[in-house]
């Protein structure tokens, strides 16, 4: 007898074979994209996969804010605000982002919320009206020492945001702290927080004077 | 062309002249094999029916029988697809290919200490590690795997897969205290969604109301207490620690410990409620007996 020919079963078989192996190769594809590190195809997937690795929310989303290398999401879930930022896809996929979170406490006029470049101030005060953020860079060449951020606009209802550009702005806040003024419609001053210790007892520095 | 014009080797020449109206010629040598194979059972046949007939005679019988060679050519060709064949060699080679590239570019590159760490992952931490490599040598107070520490929260189950209690000076004073060692797991369907960050926000409370704070909490609460002195208490510093320890697309393993604790205390609360409410609770006790030595 001949080796077994081709015929439709044998043919359906392989195809059948083929098909089996198809998938294999697809289920490894899908496992290798979803484990890489830019398993997102959309922005709103990495938004929600943040959110869901950070086990935060679903709450939701008070404001946007786009910057040239990322993507800023205000959150909100009851009590807790959260900042989200995304990376822009590198180069055609999503990353999971960064989340931090802070519970809202309304005895404090005004509560801080630091993320990787920008810091979050939402005001307790109705009255406030503008609010000032003030560092100090200690050394850092030309960007060395006091900056003054104001926002005469909230971001959106009582939520200010501080959009601190470079690594070494958020680092010194989060590391040096900061100080906040709060002022009313008409410019006086009514909320301030304490100086930083290391300002006065270290640096031996003159503050800013408030407007 | 007619059987009967067929030249000898007759079943050659006739399976030739049908694979002529077959387009896929990638079929036709097992169109060969499956024709030859027929006239040869037919020819045997008729030999063995009529013992004064040739072998050749009965070929030519066979062939006759078998009908014209173009009819079954064309009916053939209808049946060998050519847009189908070469479809599915084209499938079947861009699949094997695809899966040996990925094997050798992907999979290959884990060597034998991956696959070690797959069989028997390390799962603790320096900290805690030291005291397992010294087990015997240390003094332990209780070690086992609690019963039903299972938290389902969203995408993940979360179990507290070990409990080690360990004798500690107390940090500042020297005064005796526990070392508690957790090891927690995650598991998530979802590999984007692998290693849950939850770590430097877990924090523990004892039955005697002691809170031993993560250190992500005292941190928030040190920016709250530099702004707002007089308003909030003093940060309480961090006791409750440690990070991931193994991190796989489905599963993750914490190594957490909390020090100074209590020495009285019977029951260690672990909590995650970063956002107001608790999302993550486990009761613990610590004396939970020796399962492991």
């Amino acid at each position: 007898m001949a080796k077994g020919p081709a015929t439709l079963t044998t043919r359906r078989r392989r195809l059948a074979v083929d098909l089996l192996l198809f998938l294999v190769l697809l289920a490894l594809l899908a496992f290798l994209f979803l484990s890489s590190e830019n398993p997102y195809l959309t922005e709103k997937q990495a938004l929600k996969g943040t959110q869901a690795v950070s086990l935060y929310g679903p709450g939701k989303t008070l404001a946007r804010a786009e910057y040239d290398s990322h993507i800023v999401y205000l959150l909100q879930d009851g009590n807790s605000y959260a900042l989200c930022r995304l990376s822009r896809p590198d180069p055609l996929f999503w990353s999971n982002g960064y989340l931090d979170a802070v519970t809202n406490d309304p005895d404090y006029p005004m509560m801080p919320l630091i993320n990787i470049d920008s810091l979050l101030v939402i005001c307790n005060d109705p009255e406030i009206a503008q609010v000032e953020l003030v560092y100090y860079i200690y050394g850092g060449g030309k960007d060395g020492g006091f900056h003054v951020l104001r926002q005469t606009e909230p971001l959106v209802e009582n939520c200010w945001l501080f959009p601190c550009h470079g690594s070494l702005a958020t680092g010194t806040i989060d590391d040096d702290g900061f100080l906040l003024r709060g002022y009313d419609a008409n410019g006086a001053l009514i909320h301030e927080t304490a100086v930083p210790e290391v300002w006065t007892d270290f640096w031996d520095l003159t503050i800013p004077e408030a407007r | 062309m007619s059987a009967l014009d067929t030249p000898r080797p007759a079943i050659e020449a006739f399976c030739k002249v049908v694979c002529g109206f077959i387009r896929f010629w990638p079929d036709h040598a097992a169109i060969t094999a499956e024709l030859t194979a027929h006239l040869e059972d037919h020819r045997d046949a008729l030999l063995e029916l009529r013992p004064g007939l040739t072998q050749e005679e009965a070929e030519e019988a066979a062939i006759q029988a078998m009908g014209d060679p173009e009819t079954l050519g064309r009916a053939l060709d209808e049946s060998h697809s050519p847009r189908f064949g070469w479809f599915q060699i084209l499938f079947r080679v861009s699949v094997r290919t695809s899966l040996v590239l990925l094997l050798l570019f992907f999979f290959l590159p884990m060597n034998f200490d991956n696959l070690a760490n797959a069989l028997n992952p390390p799962l603790y931490n320096d900290g805690t590690n030291a005291i397992i490599e010294a087990y015997d040598q240390t003094e332990i107070l209780a070690d086992y795997h609690p019963e039903d520490a299972v938290c389902y929260l969203d995408h993940y189950t979360f179990t507290v897969e070990r409990v080690l209690v360990t004798p500690r000076p107390h940090t500042f004073t020297g005064e005796p205290t526990l070392r508690v060692s957790i090891l927690l797991k995650a598991v998530n369907l979802d590999p984007r969604l692998c290693m849950p960050r939850v770590y430097n926000w877990l924090w523990t409370e004892d039955d005697l109301g002691n809170r031993y704070p993560a250190m992500d909490q005292y941190e928030a609460a040190d920016v709250l207490y530099a702004l707002y002195p007089e308003q909030t208490s003093t940060p309480q510093l961090y006791n409750t620690m440690g990070g991931p320890s193994l991190t796989t697309p489905f599963v993750t393993y914490y190594d957490l410990y909390v020090i100074d604790v209590d020495p009285d205390a019977t029951q260690l609360t672990l909590r995650f409620d970063r956002y107001g409410n608790a999302q993550l609770s486990f009761h613990l006790s610590l004396k939970g007996g020796v399962e492991n030595g």
